[in-house]
């Protein structure tokens, strides 16, 4: 049995005396706000960085190493957060055996095995293939089998089921609970489902470890519910009169190449939950509802007209998009330069009391306006984000999935917003029903680029199991 | 066919058979050319894929002609040369053989997608791995640079839909061009963060200099089988025509 042990570890004004024993056969789901210092542990452990202060030991049935001497990469496996960013292999089967190759083992040997090895993931038959061409749920297990083909004494996933539907995450899942007892599992995470499922609960806080105990004990505390966003399902009273408003967007028997076909109408002041599994289409709808594309057959109209390529102006003014991960792609100087994009430097300079007043009212202090957004926590690029899409009131707004990897405050600061735009016509994507119930007057699953249900909010639990065998957490 | 071919027949093909038009007489460049014919048909790819090519060969025509088909007696200026028929026909074979070696090489990668000919080239290193593990990096390197491309296009797809989220694309060039140098900053940090995490990973799988093996389980098919024995007899006809 192996245990690893942190010994009062220190990063910079990060981690401030980390203390940690972890047995090889244990699972721990480690909690904390966005910018507390997981991902940097992560990454300490896993040897990427080296600690300011402090101790690592391995220990090997009570036996200590000499941490210098262990190949951590062998001992200690980290998988991310983005599938699409984590394939090193230019097809499945050399993801596969890369790290098999780098412990020495001969070639035909790796062979064998990577086809063992990809049946078991049931990637079986597209091992020449490239991973690009797989889903995300794909190319996590992918990513994932290809760490636990190395056999690591443990395993850090960071935030890496975030991403996953349902079913995908039961997949990836199924393979971390069959490797459990040879390899010890860290799981960062936001979400107190998956937090519920480990055997240990930790909380990262002013830079020190705190132990929580068991999840399933630990997350009943209400204090513990309130900081990490859990509730309950609150039965909402839903209004029975439907909104009989105009119609804003109108996709007339449209057809995006292969990739996605619609026949909807979205009323004024409506709010639309999209759920669907990866790769279904819920991005391309929010991209042809901004006019990224445009249809290959029938119409899609905005507020009465015709979206063409002539008209993007004019969509683009009345529709705003926030992108997934937007808080990823700030383009801007600063916050301030991010927000009011595109001003000149008088104009800049004009109002800038009301500008910042209106940053306030995102959630962003005026002492962050001259910071780099890359400075930011997440959960702050995040609000900037949304900040710079509402500079000016849409007619429209698109959303897709606002709060992934948010932790609970920041995402219950951006709920709070949302549930304040009452006018706003809004078209929400997200993997998990649980975020619109509140808001959303329809529901519309998507699969394979159709909208196969479209739902009043006050019949989703009529449809509760489709959703489900959909991957819709709900 | 020639699509599920296995990348290496096709990457060994290719420099066979280029190497062999270097050699070959005026009956092997003829056969080659109907071969490359029949096998631009079988493969069903567009012409106009091939259009490209022509602008290349004009140039590389006039730059031969004139290098080739102007002579001059010896000890004497260049002034006093004449145009030379035997020069010319020098030309048009050198061109003829580059013509041939360049439509190879597009029909090649347009039936071989990028990371199957950076696999197809990586596999003929491997023995180079024995001279100087330089080489082991170096597969490994065009790898994941062919890997990597697409990922910042992606990125850099993300930024310019944030861009045009923003406000309307300016029409003067002045301020595109600002515009433009605006986006360079966002795209080379997103960069640099995927290569750091290109990094981890590696580092994370045991990377070490020098130990990089490329692993293909494409199956050996008939298909395969037949296509290297179509390049052997190929070859061997373009020897016999030397």
């Amino acid at each position: 049995m192996k245990v690893l042990q942190l010994q009062n570890i220190c990063y910079s004004n990060i981690l401030n005396g980390v203390n940690l024993d972890w047995r090889q056969d244990e699972i721990i789901a480690l909690m904390g706000a966005n910018g507390s210092g997981k991902s940097t542990l992560a990454r300490l452990i896993a040897g990427l960085i080296e600690p300011t202060a402090g101790a690592i030991r391995l220990t090997i049935d009570g036996t200590s190493c000499d941490w210098n001497t262990v190949r951590r990469w062998q001992e200690i496996g980290l998988v991310g957060q983005h599938p699409r960013r984590q394939t090193i292999g230019a097809t499945v089967a050399e993801e596969l055996g890369y790290g098999l190759l780098n412990l020495g083992h001969d070639i035909h040997w790796v062979r064998n095995r990577v086809r063992e090895l990809a049946s078991r993931v049931g990637l079986g038959g597209k091992e020449d293939q490239s991973p690009s061409t797989l889903s995300g749920g794909e190319r996590q297990r992918l990513v994932t089998a290809a760490i636990l083909a190395l056999q690591p004494s443990f395993l850090i996933l960071d935030e890496s089921l975030t991403m996953l539907d349902a079913r995908a995450q039961a997949n990836v899942l199924e393979l971390l609970f069959q490797a459990q007892t040879e390899t010890g599992q860290l799981w960062i995470t936001h979400d107190p489902e998956l937090a519920r499922l480990a055997d240990r609960l930790l909380v990262i806080k002013n830079g020190k470890l705190v132990d929580m105990g068991k999840p399933h004990e630990a997350l009943i505390n209400s204090e513990m519910q309130s900081l990490f966003g859990i509730r309950e399902f609150e039965e909402k009273t839903f209004s029975i009169a439907p909104k009989e408003n105009k119609p804003v967007l109108e996709w007339k028997q449209t057809q995006y190449e292969s990739r996605l076909s619609l026949n909807k109408v979205v009323r004024t002041g409506e709010f639309i939950g999209i759920v669907g599994p990866s790769g279904s289409g819920k991005t391309t709808l929010l991209d042809s509802a901004i006019g990224f594309i445009l249809p290959t057959e029938g119409q899609l109209m905005l507020c009465g007209e015709q979206i063409s390529k002539a008209s993007l102006k004019t969509v683009r003014r009345k529709t705003r998009l926030v992108l997934q991960e937007a808080g990823e792609y700030l383009i801007g100087r600063s916050v301030y330069h991010e927000v009011f994009y595109g001003d000149q430097g008088q104009d800049l300079l004009a109002e800038r009391q009301a500008r910042l007043s209106f940053l306030e009212g995102f959630g962003i202090p005026a002492r962050l306006a001259e910071e780099v957004p890359e400075h930011l926590s997440g959960g702050e690029r995040q609000k900037v984000a949304l900040a710079a899409a509402l500079r000016t009131i849409p007619e429209v707004l698109l959303l897709d999935e606002p709060l992934l990897g948010l932790d609970a405050s920041s995402r219950a600061g951006i709920q709070t917003m949302i549930s304040a735009w009452d006018d706003l016509t809004i078209l929400y994507v997200t993997h998990d029903l649980r975020e619109v119930l509140q808001y959303a007057d329809r529901l519309w699953l998507i699969e394979n680029g159709n909208v196969v249900l479209d739902c009043p909010i006050q019949c989703w639990k009529e449809h509760q199991e489709q959703f489900r065998a959909s991957g819709i957490r709900c | 066919m020639l699509h599920h071919l296995d990348p290496r027949v096709k990457v060994g093909g290719l420099a066979f058979l280029s190497l062999l038009m270097t050699m070959t007489r005026w009956q092997g460049l003829a056969l080659t050319s109907f071969a490359l014919l029949g096998l631009v048909a079988i493969s069903r790819t567009p012409l106009k894929i091939y259009r490209s090519l022509i602008m290349v060969l004009v140039w590389m025509g006039l730059f031969y002609g004139l290098a080739a088909g102007w002579v001059w007696p010896e000890n004497r200026a260049v002034w006093y040369g004449h145009w030379s028929l035997g020069g010319f026909v020098q030309a048009a074979d050198m061109l003829w053989r580059i013509a041939l070696v360049f439509s190879l090489t597009r029909l090649y990668t347009a039936v071989t997608m990028p990371l199957e000919q950076g696999m197809g080239i990586a596999y003929f290193f491997n023995p180079l791995i024995r001279i100087t593990p330089r080489a082991a990096d170096f597969a490994l390197m065009l790898t994941l640079t062919l890997r990597f491309i697409p990922l910042i296009v992606e990125e850099a797809v993300l930024i310019w839909k944030a861009r045009a989220l923003k406000t309307e694309w300016p029409h003067s060039w002045v301020k595109q061009s600002w515009e433009l140098m605006q986006l360079i900053v966002p795209l080379i940090l997103l960069s640099l963060r995927r290569a750091e995490e290109l990094a981890e990973n590696l580092m994370s799988r045991g990377y070490g200099s020098g130990n990089y093996r490329t692993l293909l389980l494409h199956e050996r098919t008939s298909e395969d089988l037949g296509g290297v024995l179509v390049i052997v007899a190929w070859g061997v006809l373009l020897l016999i025509l030397r």
